[in-house]
């Protein structure tokens, strides 16, 4: 990849790698680090990284930059995670996404990765999978379980409201 | 127990069950046949025994739980939703889907859920800091074409440098007007400062690094050297940013006779020299260290023509230079959108 090729990943790919990472980390600050991480390590391979493979290089970087970084705030206890219905009915919500949006943050940290690559970026099964880690029918069963949660998140809030 | 006509009804009732003891039975038929309006009511009773009639329920399948298990999901309905909206259900799935949505409306609303779970991504939401994650090009140059190249960059921009400043000059044609034009060299934003004292006792043409306190020191080695009177006021306007001073004179007067010392009486009217002959402008670092006054040399005519070049141009260009203690240069950086280099200045470098 040339340094060119680079330069204009960096204007295709670093809102979308941000968004993710952002979602994922719920912190901004720590998602703006991980980005620029994320494109160091891709500076110093540059020359063996095609430009095709760009993309999901810096995702694949990104989402396990994410993870580890999860982990060292879970051994701080600043990340709460789980995966109960937690529906809060003091929340004032104007769209659907914005309750969808809500229901991403209480997912599982895998179902949410998987996930908000699958629609946030439109990665087949197969692309997911080589980013993550997971095989094809793991990332399948992770979308399937996701979003049966946020529906059952959707009508949670629905009856509430 | 003996059968008679109090209790019978209890052997009748187990006897049509057929649960009445063997040897009991015979007891009841006997006590039947000894009283006839008992025996006719028995017969009656045997006739209304209802048999079992061969109806069936026609939809049992409907009724059936199926083990059903795909993508981790146990709800057929939930599977074929999500795999609908996931694009992924066949043909034969999709007219499942189909006709549980037709055998129940309700169905549909189901469906729509569903459908409302595929997350957008925010637009607004960007990086901002891309410029950071940039690189510029690294190309390598023979050191023989290396220096050609930069000799002929550096030739050409001090010849636009030496005709911006000469034509501002001659355009001009007075030096206060030159104070005017001659220090939109650096074309920065200015700012004010305001020398309220000047603490010095003497100031000589000969000195080097002869300080004004809170002000500005000189350094004198023109034969000529203008003396510049700062009289109503000592306000200095400089243009800051990094290295680039801006320095506006309220007045400025051309003087062959430079004084050997300044008075503290020059002082007390808020007067002394500046020399502006070589020393258009200095840098705030300096000023502030109360170090030297930057003279114009050949770096800095080159410099001003590369601005020159890039303001021609519409394109940020950047020469700056690192010097060593006695003001000789010792690197040069120069830096645009599209390229940027670091080069030691030298004879062996």
């Amino acid at each position: 990849m040339t340094v060119e090729e680079y330069n204009k990943s960096v204007d295709l790919f670093a809102d979308g790698i941000y968004r993710f990472v952002l979602k994922t980390l719920k912190d901004q600050d720590m998602a703006k680090d991980t980005v620029q991480d994320t494109y160091e390590k891709l500076w110093t391979k540059h020359k063996e990284v095609s430009y095709e493979k760009v993309k999901s290089y810096l995702f694949t970087t990104a989402y396990h930059a994410s993870i580890d970084q999860i982990r060292r705030e879970k051994k701080k206890g600043d990340i709460e995670m789980g995966h109960s219905l937690d529906i809060s009915t003091n929340e004032q919500y104007s769209d659907v996404q914005e309750v969808l949006s809500k229901a991403v943050e209480q997912l599982p940290e895998i179902q949410k990765s998987v996930l908000l690559l699958r629609d946030y970026e439109g990665y087949s099964y197969e692309e997911i999978g080589e980013i993550t880690g997971l095989n094809e029918s793991q990332v399948k069963v992770y979308i399937f379980r996701a979003r049966l949660f946020l529906k059952n998140y959707l009508v949670s809030i629905e009856n509430i409201i | 127990m003996t059968i008679n006509r109090l209790n019978y009804e209890l052997f009748l009732v187990d006897y049509l069950d057929g649960k009445l003891d063997p040897f009991l039975v015979a007891e009841l038929l006997i006590f039947l046949e000894q009283n006839p309006d008992i025996k006719e009511e028995y017969d009656g009773i045997q006739n209304s025994v209802l048999e079992k009639e061969a109806i069936t329920f026609p939809n049992k399948s409907i009724l059936k739980k199926k083990s059903f298990s795909k993508n981790g999901i146990d709800d057929e309905l939930a599977y074929l939703c999500i795999s609908s909206v996931e694009n992924l259900l066949s043909e034969e799935e999709q007219n499942l889907l189909n006709k549980k949505i037709y055998d129940d409306v309700s169905l549909k609303k189901e469906l729509l859920l569903f459908d409302k779970t595929v997350t957008v991504a925010d637009q607004s939401i960007i990086f901002k800091s891309k410029s950071r994650l940039k690189r510029t090009s690294i190309v390598p140059i023979r050191q023989s074409s290396y220096k050609v190249y930069v000799g002929v960059a550096a030739s050409i921009a001090l010849l636009i440098g030496m005709f911006t400043i000469g034509k501002i000059i001659l355009t001009n044609n007075s030096i206060n007007d030159i104070q005017e034009n001659s220090f939109s060299i650096a074309n920065y934003q200015p700012i004010k400062k305001n020398i309220e004292s000047v603490d010095i006792k003497t100031m000589s043409r000969k000195e080097e690094g002869n300080t004004l306190k809170n002000s500005f020191s000189k350094t004198v080695n023109s034969e000529k050297a203008v003396a510049i009177e700062l009289k109503d006021s000592a306000k200095i306007e400089m243009p800051i940013p990094e290295k680039i001073q801006r320095i506006e004179l309220s007045e400025l007067t051309t003087s062959n006779n430079w004084p050997e010392t300044i008075s503290s009486d020059i002082l007390s009217k808020q007067t002394y020299p500046i020399t502006l002959n070589k020393h258009l402008y200095a840098s705030n670092d300096d000023i502030e260290n109360g170090g030297h006054i930057k003279e114009i040399g050949v770096f800095e005519i080159i410099q001003y023509g590369v601005k020159s070049i890039g303001d021609f141009f519409g394109a940020n260009l950047q020469l700056n230079a690192k010097k060593d203690k006695n003001g000789k240069v010792k690197e040069i950086h120069f830096e645009s959108k599209l390229i940027a280099f670091t080069a030691p200045v030298g004879k062996n470098e």
